[in-house]
C-alpha cells in the first residue's frame, strides 16, 4: 500500500484555517455584566455544599450531547496546543498577544498635534522584526522594534501625525502584513499592507 | 507571508538608508519630499516622479503620498515602470477624491477617499458621504476614518453599494471612530468564518445602528 503525498499548498491551507478557527475561538465574547452576575450567582449555588455533587457529575457523564461536546473541546483543545507547539508557519497572530498588547493601536493622549501608536507584532520565534511605513519612507533601517518581556510580541511606539498611515513589518527579512489591522486597499506591488487611522482635527 | 525574493531588495534598501534611521528614529514621521526619494529609482523614474509631485503640489493636493508610494514600490521589489504607473494613478485618485469631497477636504481625507475610490468607490459614493457628513455634524469632524472604513470594507470584496450604504448610515447617526474599526473587524471575522460579506455587513451595521440608538436612549 502506498503512502499518500503530502501536498504542501493543501497543508498550508489547512494550517490557515486552523488558525482561523482557533483565532475565533479565542476572541472573547462580549457578556452583558448583568448577565454575567446572573452566571455568577447560579455558580455559586451550583457549588454550595448542600448541592448533590456527586450525583450530578453522574448525570452529567450520561448525557450524550454533554459528552459529545466535551469530546470536541479536547479536540479543539488539542489541536491548538499542536498549531502552537508544531504549527508550520512559527509566527502567530496577534489574537495570541497578551491582554494589554492586543494589537497596534493610537495610544491616549498627543503631543505636539501627533499621536503616539504602539505597533505590535506578535512573533514570538523571529530573531529581528522592524517596521516599514510611509512616516519612516519605507526605511528598513529606521524603526527596529523591540522585544516585549515576555519575549512573544514585538514592539515599537511612534509619533505620528493626524490621518491614515500604510506600513508593515519586516519579520527576519520578509514583509508581513499586520494580521490584526486593516488591510491598505491600494496595494499596487502585490505585496500587502496594513492601514492605521490616526485621529485628530480636520488634516 | 514569506516573499523570500525581494529579500536582497530589503537587504540593499537597509544598506541605503542607514543614512536616515537615525534622523527619523529621533525626529518622527516628517512627510516625505521629492529629496527623500530612494537612491535605487533611475533617474529618468526619478524625474517623471518628482514632475507629478510638483504638479499636484500646484493645484494644492497633498505631494507626500506620491513620495511614500514610489518608497513602497521600492522596497516591495517593483520595476520602474510600476512606479510610475502606480503613483500616476495615485495622483489623479487623489484629484479624483477632492473632487468629490470637495476643496475643504484635508489631506488625510484626501488621502483615504483616493485610496476608497482605487478599490472601487465611486466619486458619487464619496460626494454622497461628504453630505451626510456636512448634514450631520457640519463637516467640522474629520471623514477619513468612515473613508478608510469604506475601502477596508470593499477590499473585503463586499458589493460598493452595500458598503457605501452601510458607512452612510452610520455617518449619519454620527457614530464614533470606535464603531467604524469595530464594524471592520467583525466583517473581516464573519468573512473568514466563511460568511458571505454583504450579509455580514448588513447584521453588524443594524447591530451598530441599534446600539447608537440605545446609548442615545441611555441617559
Amino acid at each position: 500500500m502506498s503512502r499518500p503525498e503530502i501536498d504542501p499548498e493543501r497543508d498550508t491551507a489547512e494550517s490557515a484555517a486552523i488558525e482561523r478557527v482557533i483565532a475565533e475561538l479565542r476572541t472573547p465574547v462580549a457578556v452583558r455584566p448583568e448577565w454575567r452576575a446572573e452566571i455568577l450567582r447560579g455558580a455559586a449555588k451550583l457549588a454550595s455544599p448542600d448541592a448533590p455533587a456527586s450525583r450530578g457529575v453522574r448525570r452529567w457523564t450520561l448525557r450524550p450531547l454533554t459528552a459529545i461536546a466535551a469530546a470536541l473541546v479536547c479536540v479543539v483543545l488539542g489541536a491548538t496546543i499542536a498549531v502552537v507547539v508544531l504549527g508550520p508557519g512559527r509566527r502567530s497572530s496577534s489574537a495570541e498577544v497578551l491582554a494589554n498588547l492586543t494589537s497596534t493601536m493610537p495610544l491616549p493622549g498627543e503631543h505636539g498635534g501627533q499621536s503616539t501608536v504602539r505597533f505590535v507584532f506578535v512573533a514570538p520565534y523571529a530573531s529581528r522584526v522592524s517596521l516599514v511605513g510611509d512616516f519612516n519612507r519605507w526605511n528598513p533601517s529606521a524603526m527596529p522594534m523591540r522585544r516585549s518581556a515576555d519575549g512573544r510580541a514585538w514592539l515599537l511606539d511612534v509619533p505620528l501625525a493626524p490621518g491614515r498611515h500604510v506600513y508593515s513589518f519586516i519579520v527576519d527579512g520578509d514583509l508581513a502584513p499586520d494580521p490584526a489591522a486593516p488591510r491598505a486597499g491600494d496595494d499596487d506591488f502585490g505585496v500587502p499592507s496594513s492601514v492605521v487611522l490616526v485621529a485628530g482635527a480636520k488634516s | 507571508m514569506r516573499l523570500t525574493v525581494i529579500r536582497p531588495l530589503i537587504v540593499g534598501a537597509m544598506l541605503s538608508g542607514l543614512a536616515q534611521a537615525s534622523a527619523l528614529a529621533q525626529g518622527g514621521a516628517a512627510p516625505m519630499t521629492a529629496a527623500d526619494l530612494p537612491s535605487q529609482l533611475a533617474a529618468a523614474t526619478r524625474q517623471t516622479i518628482v514632475r507629478l509631485g510638483d504638479s499636484v503640489r500646484a493645484v494644492g493636493l497633498p505631494d507626500a503620498p506620491l513620495y511614500a508610494k514610489a518608497a513602497e514600490g521600492v522596497l516591495k521589489g517593483a520595476t520602474d515602470a510600476r512606479i510610475v504607473s502606480a503613483v500616476r494613478t495615485l495622483a489623479r485618485e487623489l484629484g479624483d477624491a477632492r473632487a468629490a469631497l470637495g476643496s475643504v477636504a484635508g489631506d488625510a481625507e484626501l488621502v483615504a477617499g483616493a485610496s476608497a475610490l482605487h478599490v472601487g468607490a465611486s466619486p458619487a459614493m464619496l460626494r454622497q458621504l461628504r453630505d451626510t457628513h456636512v448634514a450631520g455634524s457640519g463637516g467640522n469632524t474629520s471623514l477619513a476614518t468612515p473613508l478608510v472604513a469604506l475601502a477596508d470594507l470593499l477590499a473585503r470584496r463586499v458589493p460598493a453599494s452595500v458598503a457605501a450604504a452601510a458607512i452612510d448610515s452610520l455617518v449619519a447617526r454620527g457614530a464614533p471612530s470606535d464603531d467604524f474599526a469595530a464594524l471592520r473587524a467583525a466583517v473581516e471575522r464573519d468573512i473568514d468564518a466563511g460568511r458571505a460579506p454583504e450579509a455580514s455587513v448588513v447584521q453588524r451595521t443594524q447591530g451598530l445602528l441599534r446600539n447608537i440608538e440605545g446609548r442615545r436612549r441611555t441617559p
